[in-house]
């Protein structure tokens, strides 16, 4: 029973695939855009705590560059992975990372931190074989491509230990909310205080014929009913097209009422999904995707390959990937570089596979990971996080003055629209480097003009859109506040005819912007935005 | 050996989030996938003392702490104020540290008086937290406060029912760190 229940399970090697893809996609995803812009606070202040008290005395203290690049180094391997190239290497070198860095410090407490780790242990565990899937040839040096289909499922008892997994852990969600407070529906009624969410919420409550608060206490017993159920649904294959019909439920829920959790219901979705949908739709997609092995074969290129051209190839794609690293603007970058260029070139050591196909991904990854870099606000956030915290800290110890100005300057060059120009300015005064204090300021109003201008044009393109007048209210909002500071700023240095320029713009700005908001409000009555520019104007008002 | 690895594994993932429910730190719930819990939504109070040489001076760091530090011990995290602890007391060989690190009770929630205070701004003669129909169901918003409460003050029920002390104000933390 045991050993039919554990060593006997097989699942088809194309759901394997798709798990991968989903899987090391979001989390290559998740970490060269969320995670990165958390490294700063890694040994922020010299303190750290591990997840385990008997580590703390054996960890040195995490530094914002290690856990960056370390994060980077692992986004890496997941894309790799993702691309079904040098497989179980790049799950067991980003899954020993993740779970590293996540042990190193409790700095990321979010649960689902935690599931990450649970799951990179099991995959990494898999054997390489099982790996190889719709297109094994591609994923390195497998069978052709032509077999998969007949080779069977993939059976390994890691494979069970993803059902079962992820069964125990919603189970104990629903243990979890077997309990006075959350029945009562509270919890339910505090997380969903929206104004969209309880007008949802009411909706739901009047088509049931609900009064008072009983939708919230019906919803809260579904849930925790409902994650108890679905522990059972992940462990009993018979269940799964139940499980389906469900679980993915609970997560689209948490989506739609916008609870911050990061990327944790894309994933969970994506795991349900895929772990519970019927076996047909995998046999039937497999026999639809024959056509597309073969003409991936055939413009991968031949199979065999000399070793000259192996070695070329290699250095092609570590040269590619590597420089894909070495744009990324972070503390770090350096080892990065390196580690993507050993890590890449390894993948190219042994022959076999289709080494055009890897050499290709590699320079994808590359530039994807490049990408992830330039075209996103993560290493703004990167910088004006740590920026905001070393200033913070220089109160008491000024020898960080220079560290957070250098932090500040380094946040306002790796964007071009608004960023903390203002912050830099007052520290620079604060040195007495007035001159370049007054020129930040400029920069930083020129910034917000340019933003406020394209705010305009995208409301004169689509006039009745509520979120594009959301956006005027809150630019105006924004230029209203910064004038504020900048009459102040002009006052303490003496410039009284630049500080009434300065007031009377502010007026300007808090007059349109009030407008803005108000034609925004008209148009969507319950946007949550409202509250949040309405506090921007009114700490701005003249 | 694979069987040994599975049972390990699943001993893992059961043990783990059943110390918490053995354990008396309800506070820290890492590895309990205690998502949406109710504790998420506690702020516990923290003030951090200098008490070398018997004073009681409190400290600044505590408000130039990362941000992420300061919310997890708001979050009533105790091994982030060891954390702490161990990286202030090693800069000076006599150094003592205190803590005043008070939360609301894991139930609190649902316990009117720990809801919103002892406060009684509409002067009803009842704390505002029983008017919370999560709180009190029914009409009569004195006896709920009184089934929780008896003939104590709002304060002095407040203070006993509502406020968890989780570190003895008079431990010195560098004793346990060095």
């Amino acid at each position: 029973m045991w050993d039919r229940y554990w060593h006997g399970f097989g699942i088809h090697r194309l759901r394997l695939a798709a798990l991968r893809v989903a899987v090391f996609g979001v989390l290559a995803y998740d970490l060269w855009i969320n995670f990165i812009t958390h490294a700063p606070r890694y040994g922020a202040g010299g303190v750290n705590a591990t997840q385990f008290a008997w580590l703390d005395a054996l960890a040195p203290i995490p530094t914002p560059g290690i856990v960056g690049a370390g994060w980077l180094l692992a986004g890496f391997l997941a894309a790799r992975a993702a691309l079904g190239i040098a497989v179980k290497a790049s799950v067991v070198g980003a899954a020993l990372i993740y779970v590293g860095i996540y042990t190193w410090n409790q700095a990321d407490s979010y649960q689902h931190h935690y599931l990450i780790c649970l799951l990179l242990i099991v995959l990494a565990a898999i054997p390489g074989d099982a790996w190889r899937a719709m297109a094994p040839a591609v994923a390195g040096d497998g069978p052709p491509a032509d077999v998969s289909r007949t080779s069977g499922d993939a059976r390994h008892w890691s494979l069970r230990m993803i059902y079962v997994s992820i069964a125990i852990m919603y189970v104990w969600t629903g243990i979890a909310k077997a309990n006075a407070v959350w029945l009562s529906g509270d919890t339910l009624y505090q997380l969903t205080a929206s104004p969209e969410n309880r007008a949802m919420m009411q909706g739901i409550s009047t088509a049931l014929g609900l009064e008072g608060t009983q939708v919230y206490v019906l919803a809260a017993w579904a849930v925790m009913l409902g994650e108890i159920a679905a522990g059972l649904f992940f462990v009993w294959r018979r269940l799964w097209i139940i499980g389906l019909l469900v679980v993915p439920w609970f997560h689209v829920g948490v989506e739609v009422i916008g609870f911050e959790i990061e990327l944790f219901s894309y994933y969970m979705i994506a795991l349900d999904v895929i772990l519970l949908l019927p076996r047909r739709i995998y046999e039937a997609a497999d026999r639809g995707l024959d056509a597309v092995r073969a003409k991936l074969q055939r413009l991968a290129g031949p199979r065999a390959e000399a070793p000259g051209l192996r070695i070329a190839l290699g250095l092609v794609a570590a040269g590619g990937a590597a420089m894909g690293a070495a744009w990324t603007p972070y503390v770090g970058a350096i080892g990065l570089t390196v580690a993507v260029a050993l890590f890449s070139l390894a993948a190219f050591v042994r022959p076999g596979g289709l080494p055009l196909w890897r050499a290709l991904g590699h320079l994808a990854v590359g530039a994807l990971l490049a990408t992830s870099a330039l075209a996103t606000d993560a290493p703004f956030d990167y910088y004006r996080l740590w920026a905001g915290d070393l200033k913070k800290r220089a109160a008491s110890e000024p020898a960080l003055m220079a560290e957070a100005i250098a932090t500040y300057r380094a946040a306002n060059r790796v964007t071009t629209g608004p960023a903390r120009h203002f912050a830099l300015g007052k520290l620079l005064l604060r040195e007495g480097k007035t001159d370049e204090a007054l020129s930040t300021f400029a920069e930083g109003i020129a910034r917000h003009e340019a933003a406020l201008a394209e705010a305009k044009t995208a409301v004169y393109r689509e006039p009745t859109h509520a979120e594009r007048r959301f956006d005027l209210a809150e630019r105006h909002a924004a230029l209203a506040s910064r004038f504020k500071d900048l009459e102040g700023v002009m006052r303490q240095v003496g410039r009284g005819a630049e500080a009434a320029e300065a007031a009377k713009k502010r007026a300007a700005h808090f007059r349109d912007g009030t407008d803005a908001l108000k034609e925004a409000s008209a148009l969507d009555r319950v946007n949550s935005r409202w509250g949040v520019i309405r506090r921007t104007l009114s700490s701005a008002q003249p | 050996m694979k069987n040994v690895a599975i049972v390990a594994f699943l001993a893992l993932q059961i043990g783990l989030p059943l110390s918490y429910y053995l354990s008396d730190t309800p506070y820290d719930e890492r590895f309990a996938w205690r998502m949406f819990s109710p504790i998420r939504l506690i702020k516990c109070d923290v003030t951090l003392f200098d008490a070398t040489g018997g004073g009681k001076r409190p400290l600044r760091d505590l408000a130039e702490m990362h941000v992420v530090w300061r919310n997890l011990m708001e979050r009533g995290r105790l091994p982030v104020v060891d954390a702490f602890a161990r990286q202030w007391c090693a800069e000076a060989p006599d150094r003592a540290l205190t803590v005043d690190l008070t939360c609301g009770p894991p139930d609190g929630r649902l316990v009117g008086i720990c809801r919103r205070g002892p406060g009684d701004r509409d002067r009803d003669g009842v704390p505002d937290g029983y008017a919370d129909p999560f709180v009190c169901p029914g009409d009569d918003l004195a006896a709920c406060f009184k089934a929780e409460c008896g003939d104590r003050s709002a304060q002095a029920c407040y203070t006993e029912r509502c406020v968890v002390r989780l570190i003895p104000g008079d431990r010195d933390l560098c004793q346990g760190v060095r």
